[in-house]
């Protein structure tokens, strides 16, 4: 059985009170959603809180899903908007670091590891985090759901209820308001910034 | 710079241009300088938020959600229980009031016809409407039953740096097996849900070997200068019929967006393991590990039709890298070496590409990549 499906038959099973069911789809998708919202609001603990809170409220409107989309999309519109709501109605426009956050760190395994590497990229995460949470919180759930979550302009403009043409300008004027705020890390490094290691893939 | 220009750089970028719009923004970029170097800056823009590292959710939130679902529910038990006798004391009472403002109204209405009026207001205002009949007191619609239940919110069983250091120790396991043979696949900005397209392609082949290893590719890792973004390489243990039937079905998942190359060394693909966050999956054995055809020569043949060819596809015959190396790298060629003239459509999934050699070196072991080019998200 397909995942689609599968979540088609778990879903049924949670309208017909099978609450077990429903922490499946839980447990399925809590991962894929967090760092969304963690992007989203920049503080772990509202990220988790509005991670709780989507899923209570996709609970309440499961009749209201009709499988039109996957069940992933659907609750990722509903923690997406909760989340906009929140910011808005609280007036935060995110909070800069991650506070109790735990951001995967490819340096588990020091052995293995380029010592430098790490630092100089949480450095550079740390300032694109930043720039992204001094976005109006439109034009950030634009880019995110753009860049990290590779959504379609069509997909985005659906989940966020505007057209097509304003996803396409918030993007382009989120991503140029982005150029400004980390114009040093931008016009230093090149587009191509390859490893010594997969340079030598793209070389003849 | 042509200002009309600028707000189309992005959604080039994006693919979300059409054909004309595409063009007119390679036209500009080929002539001139600033329209290049604004579309340069700011795909290192979209790459820079693309290739964040990925925060880890430390807790399973379902426990938490089934326990106020339970909650909620017993909440509104309650409230419907209180609401239950409230109802059956006001439906009464409202009636009654109902009729008592019918009565006052048509009252009302006779005493206004029948009297001068002291001032002269429009009827309509001197008239109360007449009221609404009482509206049935509904109870809220409830939720899917819930029955009740005792949520005990799991422990947290490994941390995340138990899990990782695990998990890469697993990889370098399976990278130290000259019993098998590896595929790695890379998946370059397809997004998450891509990613999971790719995780079910692997899950609906056969494999004998229940694990496999993703590894997330993050910074600096460029694999299409296109495409600088972030990518996923895949480490699976399988056979040659496994290998086959795996092609395939990427072939009909990703059509013209399967790229063979040559095998990296274990070396290679180690250091691409250190480069990002490894997973390990685990499945059912499906299938039977099979051994190398004996007469396979040390190299790896592909075939690819040439409409592919003349687009991305990295071919090479490039020899296994030597396990002795210290750091082997394989060689690119970018020039076909199966070609068939006029060669018809992609492969489909019924008749899979003829089947790759199997490099016999020193070891039985052969490391077979395919590259996965995404200029396009599949549409799948």
């Amino acid at each position: 059985m397909s995942r689609i499906n599968d979540d088609v038959s778990l879903v049924s099973a949670s309208r017909a009170g099978n609450t077990e069911a429903f922490g499946i789809l839980v447990r399925r998708y809590q991962d894929r959603l967090f760092p969304t919202l963690l992007r989203l609001t920049g503080c772990a603990e509202d990220a988790h809180d509005l991670l709780q809170d989507a899923f209570l409220k996709a609970y309440e409107k499961l009749e209201r899903f009709h499988g039109d989309s996957s069940f992933y999309t659907w609750v990722y519109r509903i923690a997406v908007n909760l989340t906009l709501s929140d910011r808005r109605r609280r007036r935060l426009p995110g909070r800069a670091g991650f506070a109790g956050a735990e951001l995967s760190d490819p340096s588990d395994d020091p052995s293995m590891t380029d010592p430098s590497r790490p630092v100089e990229q949480a450095e550079r995460d740390a300032l694109v985090q930043q720039a992204l949470l001094a976005l109006q919180p439109d034009h950030r759930a634009v880019v995110i759901m753009k860049d990290l979550d590779g959504f379609r302009y069509e997909e985005i403009a659906d989940a966020l209820g505007i057209p097509v043409g304003t996803v396409r300008s918030r993007l382009h004027r989120a991503r140029s308001d982005l150029r400004e705020r980390l114009r040093s890390i931008v016009d230093d490094e090149p587009v191509r910034a390859a490893s010594p290691l997969m340079q030598s893939f793209l070389e003849e | 710079m042509n200002v009309d220009l600028d707000p189309l750089l992005s959604a080039y970028l994006d693919g979300e241009l059409d054909a004309a719009g595409r063009r007119r923004v390679e036209q500009a970029t080929r002539s001139d300088p600033v329209v290049a170097n604004r579309l340069a800056a700011l795909a290192r823009v979209r790459d820079l938020v693309a290739t964040l590292s990925s925060p880890v959710l430390s807790e399973d939130v379902s426990g938490a959600v089934l326990l106020a679902l339970a909650r909620r529910h017993e909440t509104r038990r309650t409230a419907w229980r209180r609401a239950g006798v409230v109802t059956a004391m006001v439906v009464p009472g409202l009636a009654a009031a109902a009729a008592l403002l019918l009565m006052f109204g048509l009252g009302k209405q006779a005493s206004a016809l029948k009297m001068p009026p002291r001032q002269p207001q429009p009827l309509a205002k001197v008239l109360p409407s007449p009221p609404h009949p009482p509206r049935p007191v509904t109870a809220p619609r409830p939720t899917p039953a819930l029955a009740r239940v005792a949520v005990a919110i799991p422990p947290v069983l490994l941390t995340r740096e138990t899990k990782a250091r695990d998990d890469r120790e697993t990889l370098t396991r399976m990278l130290g097996r000259d019993d098998v043979r590896f595929i790695s696949v890379t998946v370059d900005t397809f997004g998450p849900s891509s990613l999971d397209d790719m995780d079910e392609a692997i899950r609906f082949s056969n494999f004998r070997e229940p694990l496999h290893a993703r590894v997330r590719i993050v910074q600096n890792i460029v694999i299409d200068p296109n495409r600088p973004g972030p990518g996923c390489a895949y480490a699976l243990v399988m056979d040659e019929s496994e290998h086959r039937l795996f092609r395939s079905n990427l072939d009909a998942r990703f059509p013209d967006s399967v790229h063979e190359s040559p095998a990296p060394s274990r070396e290679t693909l180690a250091r691409l393991s250190t480069a990002g966050h490894v997973e390990i999956f685990r499945g059912q054995a499906r299938a039977t590990l099979m051994d190398p055809p004996p007469d396979a020569a040390d190299d790896i043949a592909v075939r690819h039709p040439r409409e592919i060819l003349q687009g991305q596809v990295v071919v090479d015959t490039n020899p296994r890298a030597s396990k002795t190396s210290p750091m082997p790298l394989p060689r690119v060629v970018k020039s076909p070496m199966v070609v068939a003239s006029g060669a018809p459509a992609l492969p489909k999934p019924a008749s899979p590409p003829a089947p790759a050699r199997v490099p016999r070196g020193d070891s039985s072991s052969t490391l077979y990549v395919v590259w996965l080019s995404a200029r396009e998200k599949p549409r799948l």
